[in-house]
């Protein structure tokens, strides 16, 4: 086991050396700069654009600020955002706990909500029902999940629910008691919660459904059933543990993904993420910001993946045999 | 109760405010920001949301009047200059306080403008303070009286000294080891900031809101007497979406709200339910305009000598129909521009330039004395026979933009003309305007800011960097050029307000007559505020919160 998380952490280098290579390009490539809008102002000088360029090294040739960056990071340095003027580990560290909670929470609700619907779509699949299951998952899946938290925002305000617009919490959070800062968290949580677990658990159900109707037609489900295994056992003990082990590496990647996936949900609900953060220092072509949030998004996926394999290993001992 | 409180006495000259309703102390403002603000610092602070957000905490020697535009004083009480205009005196206000107690004076006028034109600060207020590209010299008289002088008259010298004063006491040291552009940033304790405005930082939560308390010892005091500002905080919201903010208001979240045209029949008729007031804050001070390429550098021929001709450029201003943009843009709520000074800045505007209104026979008549004819297949050709088609570009994802480039498209193709339209993406179409390549006709927005002129002189001066119509002369192109420029001049040292005024008057008409750029409307600003905020008057220069001080909770 811990030669693979050696393994593991061992590839993470290179995979941050292309990734961030292709992000400093991409973001070179693309028209404008961190201060170009800045001088669409008639009053701002070219000199005081100069100046700027300078204070942030954007007047170098681009290998060499590629390298300068590469240089802090060596160093355990991830730089100052441009836009923030700020280092860029405080930025991101202040969004962090935000977008965390909102993966964990969307997740946990995406999975509760895909695993009995999956599972009984694939089990009773010539039903009507599970066959609206199934239709109405791949409706709910097409639809982005940012239009959902528009859907669910304007409902809240029309039907004057107990539900609050905008940030994760209120502002008087910090003079609130125990008991009601866990209502005001639920409160501003539920809507971006809900619209990501939804469109996440409408693919999740596909995806179960077609591994699990795999599953169910392999020869030892018929050897089971026809030894007259009850069919719960049948579905639970041999059904679903075969069927696992794609489910929990979707579940690893799905870690990794949620970092950027969210953004425009974020912005929308104004859930103050890391994905709202990164959307906008792209938007303002703040490199040094974008890097940051690119070595995090890479280091949450590794995490996400290094956890995947631990729990297959502990569900599938044959993963570990490599 | 009148000057009962010892607190009162503190500020040994108060700024009395009047002309409002008699407010009474306490309550909540909650407002949306589209953005977060970036910084707490001010003198590097870039963009709307740091500076719109500082200003309720820094100040300058005199402010500008949200409603009539006109400068007044802050924390100079009076100011006189001498006989040629070159130097400046001016007289602080004697007992302001910082948020942290310590009292205001020169010693952290001087302080700040070391700072802002120190190399190591990179900032955009020191472009402001430039007379002829050189730093004003200034200099401490006494403890409350600070000095400038200036290597010649300057107009816009008051606008200017609205640049922000930072606390020498708590910033002298930063900036001596040289790190003053990276203090006070945003992950600062909001406590730490302190500034000389109505409202001090309390709390800031990064990607949610920002808190701001009441200034006990303000000074700015009511016709009663009574300390200024009557509202105990005000909240900032930062809410990324302009539709969520618009559901936030309907819910009771935030209490003041920018309406956009296209809402104003939605929220108008939910106004008395929802227990709110729209107000028209006049039209934008922004403007939105066509403009043809006339680089010889970067336009061919036969394009060149179509963009160049005045009478084609007014043949096309008569094609742009103001009405149908105004209805299909912006719901039925604009104005229509005609001078380059909006309406929105008053005086400032001459309302007698030349006018085109629409008219696409008058456009034709104008086409063909000018030598230009349409074919029997309707397609118009200039006097060499060239067919007259040209690129008209504008920005991707600005649905309004779209709106109004197709529209003045489709007109323009009635007048035989073959336009091509390409939206791009906003950075590549800036990049082409300052660079003047690639580019033959364009639909382009500038946000209007500042009452004062000389502001302007970047984009109508010849050699203005956003001169965008001719960009990259060091000499005016041609004769109309030299005599704007030549106003531009004259006007930036020209002290009397009546003549300066008349200056400005003059390049307005000149290019109402020359029409470099056609103007299309200025959309109507609406803000919609709820029923218990008393003194809410909201302008299109101001903003909604520009007379914060004496906004008050009326229950």
């Amino acid at each position: 086991m811990s030669r693979r998380l050696l393994y593991r952490l061992l590839w993470f280098v290179p995979t941050l050396l292309g990734m961030s290579l292709v992000c400093f390009l991409i973001m070179q490539l693309s028209p404008g700069e961190a201060f170009s809008e800045l001088g669409m102002d008639p009053v701002v000088s070219d000199t005081t654009i100069a100046a700027l360029r300078f204070q942030y090294g954007l007047e170098q040739p681009v290998w060499q600020q590629y390298l300068n960056w590469l240089y802090q990071v060596v160093h355990g340095e991830l730089g100052n955002s441009i836009s923030y003027n700020m280092p860029v580990w405080i930025v991101i560290s202040s969004r962090m706990g935000n977008t965390l909670l909102l993966a964990l929470v969307s997740t946990l609700l995406a999975w509760s909500l895909a695993l009995p619907l999956g599972i009984y779509a694939a089990r009773y699949s010539f039903r009507l029902s599970a066959q609206a299951v199934t239709t109405l998952s791949g409706i709910v899946g097409a639809i982005p999940s940012f239009v959902w938290a528009l859907g669910f925002l304007f409902i809240a305000v029309r039907l004057s629910l107990p539900l609050s617009i905008g940030g994760a919490t209120s502002v008087d959070y910090a003079w609130l008691a125990w008991p009601a800062r866990i209502w005001d968290r639920m409160q501003h949580l539920l809507i971006p919660a809900a619209a990501l677990g939804l469109v996440q658990a409408a693919r999740l159900i596909r995806f179960i459904r077609a591994t699990m109707l795999d599953a169910l037609q392999q020869d030892y489900i018929t050897t089971a059933r026809g030894k007259g295994v009850p069919e719960t056992w049948v579905i639970r003990r041999h059904a679903c543990r075969n069927a696992a082990n794609p489910w929990i590496t979707i579940l690893g990647m799905e870690m990794g993904g949620l970092l950027s996936g969210a953004a425009v949900t974020e912005a929308v609900t104004g859930w103050p993420g890391l994905g709202l953060l990164l959307l906008d220092a792209v938007n303002t072509h703040d490199s040094q910001l974008v890097l940051g949030g690119l070595i995090t998004g890479g280091a949450m996926l590794v995490v996400g993946n290094l956890l995947a394999d631990t729990v297959l290993a502990i569900v599938d001992p044959r993963a570990t045999c490599d | 109760m009148l000057f009962s409180s010892g607190a009162t006495a503190e500020v040994k000259e108060p700024k009395l405010v009047r002309g409002w309703e008699q407010g009474k102390y306490g309550g909540t403002l909650t407002i949306a920001m589209l953005a977060e603000p970036k910084t707490f610092n001010r003198i590097i602070a870039k963009e709307t949301a740091s500076t719109d957000l500082l200003g309720f905490v820094f100040e300058g020697l005199v402010e500008s009047n949200g409603v009539t535009a006109e400068i007044e004083p802050a924390l100079a009480k009076s100011w006189e200059y001498s006989k040629d205009g070159k130097v400046w005196t001016f007289h602080l206000r004697q007992g302001v306080q910082w948020h942290d107690g310590v009292e205001l004076t020169a010693a952290d006028v001087i302080f700040t403008l070391d700072v802002i034109f120190d190399d190591r600060v990179p900032n955009v207020i020191k472009d402001l303070l430039l007379v002829d590209g050189c730093p004003l010299r200034y200099r401490q008289v006494d403890k409350y009286t600070v000095e400038f002088t200036l290597p010649k008259p300057f107009a816009p010298m008051l606008q200017s000294m609205q640049f922000p004063i930072m606390p020498k006491h708590l910033l002298v040291d930063a900036w001596r080891n040289g790190v003053l552009a990276q203090t006070w940033h945003v992950g600062t304790p909001p406590a730490k900031i302190v500034g000389t405005g109505p409202y001090k930082l309390s709390q800031y939560v990064p990607g949610q809101h920002v808190v701001l308390q009441r200034n006990a010892n303000y000074w700015k005091v009511d016709s009663k007497g009574m300390r200024l500002p009557y509202l105990d905080r005000l909240v900032l919201r930062f809410v990324e979406n302009k539709d969520t903010q618009a559901l936030l208001f309907l819910q009771g979240g935030i209490d003041i709200y920018t309406v956009r045209g296209a809402e104003y029949g939605r929220f108008q008729s939910e106004a008395s339910k929802g227990g709110y007031r729209i107000f028209n804050a006049g039209p934008d001070s922004g403007t939105l305009f066509l403009a043809f390429n006339q680089n010889s550098r970067f336009v061919q021929q036969p394009q060149l000598s179509w963009f160049t001709n005045q009478r084609f450029r007014q043949a096309v201003a008569h094609a742009v129909d103001k009405v149908a943009i105004t209805n299909a843009a912006f719901g039925g709520h604009a104005v229509p521009q005609w001078a380059f000074e909006s309406v929105a800045k008053g005086l400032q505007s001459n309302p007698h330039v030349r006018q085109y209104p629409y008219d696409l026979h008058k456009s034709q008549a104008i086409l063909q004395e000018a030598g230009f004819s349409k074919g029997a297949d309707g397609l118009l050709r200039d006097n060499q026979g060239h067919k007259v088609e040209f690129t008209l570009v504008t920005n991707a994802g600005s649905k309004q933009r779209e709106v109004v480039a197709a529209i003045i498209a489709e007109d323009l193709r009635k007048l035989g003309m073959q336009v091509t339209y390409a939206p791009l993406d906003f950075s590549l179409l800036v990049n082409r305007m300052y660079s003047g390549a690639d580019w033959q006709c364009m639909l382009m927005g500038l946000s209007g800011g500042s009452p004062e002129p000389n502001n302007e002189a970047g984009i109508w001066r010849s050699d203005g960097k956003l001169h965008l119509w001719n960009v990259g002369n060091a000499q005016p192109q041609t004769a109309w050029e030299a005599r704007v420029d030549e106003l531009f001049d004259t006007g930036a040292v020209t002290m009397d307000p009546q003549s300066r005024r008349r200056i400005y008057y003059e390049a307005q008409e000149i290019i109402a007559d020359q029409v470099p750029v056609i103007f299309t409307v200025a959309q109507t600003v609406y803000v919609a505020a709820r029923n218990h905020l008393g003194n809410v008057k909201p302008t299109s220069l101001g903003g909604s919160l520009h007379n914060v001080e004496v906004i008050f909770d009326r229950r």
